[in-house]
């Protein structure tokens, strides 16, 4: 699989809240960074088991509060002068249905492959527009 | 070194300068900068290398920071010659507790005739705001 297939599948797995089969893409010595991560938090996961870990919680934590991605808005990729490596920004429409609240969310990540697997991938996440999806809601993880 | 790579340089050494005037100066007449994760009451959006000017002699009037790098984390090159994406580090000390910062950061920069026409800055906004509030503790 490409980067760009790759990601296209990642995306549509982590909208069905498969936690299982997105961590199946990644292969078992992958590295996951957050680098805007808030204090208290993961900046990097190392494994695809400790990834599968952690977005397991995540997504629960998700579905518990109300908050779900309504759509995705223009995906641009960059192929960049490495084969392995792209960069993707995108804008995802979310909601957070029990407390009737909405916005865009903008992402960019840094995803490398190596052999069909994800090897890296770099998650820069705007925490407080998130956060204040989640607002009101316990825990109050800005994750959450 | 392509266009885009030099005026990663060039924005390197205004930052190790700590000369924010002249980051402005990078930007093409009708260049936009964004900050996707701009938090509420900060702009979106600024239109034009004057608009820009404003803004940074305004931050670097208002800054309660001392900048003293731009660390390179990587750097992209992109199929497109004209975009580069960015994965930097900045760092320096607070002015007031002489406490050291890094601030990591990623852009996409679209270059063209040596001058930023696009710049899409995503920036930790949650780290910076807590810079600012140890500034004024």
């Amino acid at each position: 699989m490409s980067p760009r297939e790759l990601f296209d599948r990642a995306h549509r797995l982590v909208r069905d809240y498969d936690v299982d089969g997105f961590a199946e893409l990644f292969a078992p010595d992958a590295v996951m960074q957050y680098p805007f991560a808030p204090a208290g938090s993961p900046r990097r996961l190392e494994g695809q088991e400790a990834i599968r870990a952690f977005l397991a919680t995540g997504v629960e934590r998700a579905r518990l509060s109300g908050r779900r991605i309504r759509g995705l808005g223009p995906v641009v990729v960059h192929e960049t002068s490495d084969p392995e490596v792209i960069v993707v920004e995108f804008d995802q429409e979310e909601e957070n249905t029990a407390a009737g609240r909405s916005r865009q969310v903008s992402f960019i990540q840094v995803i490398r492959v190596r052999d069909g697997r994800i090897v890296s991938y770099r998650d820069y996440m705007d925490y407080p527009a998130l956060g204040e999806l989640s607002a009101g809601f316990p825990p109050s993880d800005p994750v959450a | 070194m392509s266009e885009p790579r030099e005026v990663v340089e060039r924005l390197q050494r205004c930052i190790r300068r700590d000369d924010r005037a002249s980051v402005a100066e990078l930007l093409a007449a009708d260049g936009v900068v964004e900050w996707p994760f701009a938090v509420p009451g900060a702009p979106r959006r600024l239109e034009g290398r004057e608009a820009f000017r404003e803004f940074m002699a305004r931050s670097a009037a208002a800054s309660t920071l001392q900048l003293e790098d731009l660390r390179v984390v990587a750097i992209h090159e992109t199929a497109d010659p004209e975009v580069i994406v960015m994965e930097t580090a900045t760092c320096g000390t607070v002015t007031a507790t002489g406490h050291h910062f890094e601030l990591p950061a990623i852009a996409v920069l679209r270059v063209r005739g040596g001058e930023i026409v696009s710049w899409r800055d995503y920036v930790n906004t949650l780290a910076r705001t807590q810079l600012t509030a140890e500034s004024a503790s």
